[in-house]
């Protein structure tokens, strides 16, 4: 059962936000090994609603600093099962080193960067 | 005359201590970028005015190390020690004139380096290697007791008339 979204949501590393059909989750901070299981955890619940309650999911990494292979890893699985579920999903804002990241694993194309 | 400066350190091989590695590699980043004690244009982070969790590069050499040296640390705790910090990991960090060498030793599983598939069309695993050698100019493992680490980077052109630059400022001030 999805936690109450209805109401801003905050850990470390994200918050989300309900906006009818889509939900956005905004990353700041560090994603990586020692941060990403709240995340997973938050994708799962997210993607157990799909499509019943959200058809666009957005992952916001405007805030984020850093990012790590295992973080990276959250957000293809994101990428995947989404569209997997049918939800359109996007991957949106990365700069600094997470953009660097991406590039090097060719996921800036993937994801339209 | 060898003006390489080293900086000895262990620590438990649990992810948990990475970030304390990885300020101390962000710091050596800088040192080699700044020379002898001179100030940098830009620092090699930032720090004021961001929580201390936040991090602010401004240089690719220390984006590309910090983010390399990260995923050999990860791929220690994780998988030589299988998460369990069940050893340590020594690091001799040394810091060149115009390059950053870090050593890495753990008594953790060894495995073949050479059996890791370059990662394939979005990914869910298998990037920490190909990150590290794609961001390092050289990345050496061999597996032993101790498995032995080699993560060696040089300052790019660029990178060096910074430096030289900033040196040729002190020394005219």
């Amino acid at each position: 059962m999805i936690r109450n979204l209805d109401e801003p949501m905050s850990s470390q590393n994200f918050y989300i936000q309900d906006e009818g059909a889509q939900v956005t989750i905004n990353l700041y901070g560090r994603l990586e090994v020692t941060s990403v299981a709240d995340l997973n955890r938050t994708i799962d619940e997210i993607l157990a609603e799909v499509p019943r309650r959200w058809s666009v999911i957005v992952a916001n990494l405007q805030g984020l600093d850093l990012i790590d292979s295992s973080g990276v890893s959250s957000i293809v699985g994101l990428f995947k099962r989404g569209r997997q579920s049918g939800a359109q999903v996007y991957v949106t804002g990365a700069r600094g080193q997470p953009l660097q990241v991406l590039r090097i694993l060719r996921m800036d194309k993937v994801f339209g960067m | 005359m060898s003006n390489t400066r080293v900086i000895e350190l262990t620590l438990p091989g649990h992810v948990q201590f990475c970030e304390l590695a990885r300020r101390v590699i962000m710091e050596s980043c800088r040192l080699l970028r700044v020379g002898n004690g001179a100030e940098p244009v830009a620092d090699g982070y930032r720090s004021a005015g961001l929580p201390s969790e936040r991090y602010e590069f401004d240089d690719s050499f220390t984006v590309e190390f910090v983010s390399a040296f990260s995923e050999i640390f990860n791929n220690i705790a994780l998988h030589a020690y299988e998460g369990a910090a069940r050893g340590t990991i020594e690091l001799s960090i040394a810091i060149g004139e115009d390059s950053l060498l870090v050593d890495m030793c753990d008594t953790g599983k060894a495995f073949d380096i050479d059996s890791v598939p370059p990662p394939g069309e979005l990914p869910i695993g298998g990037m920490g290697i190909f990150l590290a050698r794609s961001m390092l100019d050289e990345l050496e493992y061999h597996a032993g007791s101790p498995n032995r680490w080699r993560l060696v980077k040089c300052l790019g052109a660029s990178e060096r008339d910074a430096t030289a630059a900033v040196e040729e400022s002190a020394e005219s001030a």
